[in-house]
């Protein structure tokens, strides 16, 4: 996908609880957080066996989406489940910029002693920050974005930061090094963070043998169905 | 004339109940030990609940039954239970072998059981997701 895809109008998904078909937008930055915050709690309270709470987590999902309480009381459970899925796969970021493969680039040593400082969220809030000393937004316009513009865009900032170093590095005696052998001055450019030297690549998609599918009808995410025969 | 959507257990016609959403994560929950079991005969349970009557099919479903079924027949049993729409312990006391065989086809068609499995492993996923820290998914 190219950046262009992510501004714009947000792409939508149908869902269809009790019968009523539902327009859901893709969420913006800021809805993005919350709805991600909200599938952490969903997880845990699946984890813990608490099924009242991933009832009501799974509501206030869709109620936040803009599905109206009437649907949710009405609809059939997997129905209602389905449509949370499908809406969080719409959520799901499309592509995964190279500064989230590292988990809190902000933080030097995600093991060490946490300092008085920290507080939950405390990268979120660092991603809002930058964007907002980068380039002057506020931040209603920066939970405006959508959720992989917003962090391409602080991967730019950061880029942009990381060449002004640099470049301020190079008129400085700190990145040149004297060598006995050679008796020249050799240049030591900064180190990059991690993120702007990993090359990881994306898992390949793995295919699945028709004969190892079950028979009968496969729902789909998107909503379609597909008859499998053997 | 009775009910379509109805099923028999213990001799007495039962009509089978909406899924609400507090049941569709029960059964999700009570899945989540016996997903393997259901992946490994996967076949054999999807003709059965589209009612097929192949005679090779319906043997290879009660052999898996026999062999596999003994050890999760109460998770099953409690799973079709809430599918139903009744309790649990009274159907796993009435409802014979033929019974339970016979109101899977019923259970599909009142119910979206393609959906119901997307929707179950869909939710019980959100663990493996946390667990590998997908940042991304919202």
């Amino acid at each position: 996908m190219s950046f262009v895809d992510f501004i714009g109008e947000p792409p939508t998904t149908t869902v269809t609880i009790n019968g009523h078909a539902i327009i859901v937008s893709r969420a913006r930055f800021g809805l993005h957080l919350q709805l991600a915050r909200l599938n952490e709690h969903i997880a845990n309270a699946v984890q813990t066996r608490n099924r009242q709470m991933v009832a009501a987590l799974i509501s206030e999902y869709l109620l936040m989406c803009g599905v109206q309480p009437d649907d949710i009381e009405n609809g059939c459970g997997d129905e209602v489940i389905f449509a949370w899925l499908q809406i969080k796969n719409l959520n799901t970021l499309r592509e995964k910029p190279a500064i989230l493969r590292q988990n809190e680039p902000h933080t030097e040593n995600n093991t060490a002693e946490k300092p008085p400082y920290e507080y939950d969220g405390r990268y979120w809030a660092w991603i809002i920050s930058t964007l907002a000393s980068s380039y002057g937004w506020s931040e209603t316009d920066i939970l405006n974005l959508s959720p992989e513009a917003a962090i391409y865009y602080l991967q730019e900032a950061l880029i942009i930061d990381y060449r002004n170093i640099e470049i301020r590095r190079q008129l400085s005696k700190i990145a040149y090094q004297y060598d006995e052998h050679s008796k020249t001055f050799t240049y030591h450019p900064l180190p990059k963070p991690g993120w702007m030297s990993d090359t990881t690549q994306a898992t390949k998609k793995v295919r699945v043998r028709k004969s190892l599918l079950p028979v009968g009808t496969i729902t789909k995410l998107d909503g379609s169905e597909v008859e499998y025969v053997q | 004339m009775f009910n379509k959507n109805s099923v028999i257990i213990g001799g007495k016609r039962v009509t089978v109940k909406k899924l609400t959403l507090d049941d569709a994560v029960q059964i999700a929950l009570l899945a989540a030990p016996v997903l393997p079991y259901i992946e490994n005969h996967k076949h054999e349970f999807s003709e059965a609940l589209i009612g097929q009557h192949n005679p090779d099919v319906l043997s290879a479903l009660f052999k898996a039954l026999s062999e596999e079924m003994l050890r999760h027949i109460g998770v099953l049993s409690h799973i079709v239970a809430i599918m139903v729409g009744v309790d649990p312990q009274e159907f796993a006391a009435k409802v014979t072998t033929d019974e339970f065989i016979d109101m899977l086809p019923v259970l599909n068609r009142v119910h979206n059981i393609p959906r119901l499995y997307v929707s179950v492993m869909g939710l019980l996923q959100t663990i493996q997701e946390q667990q590998i820290g997908d940042s991304g998914d919202a």
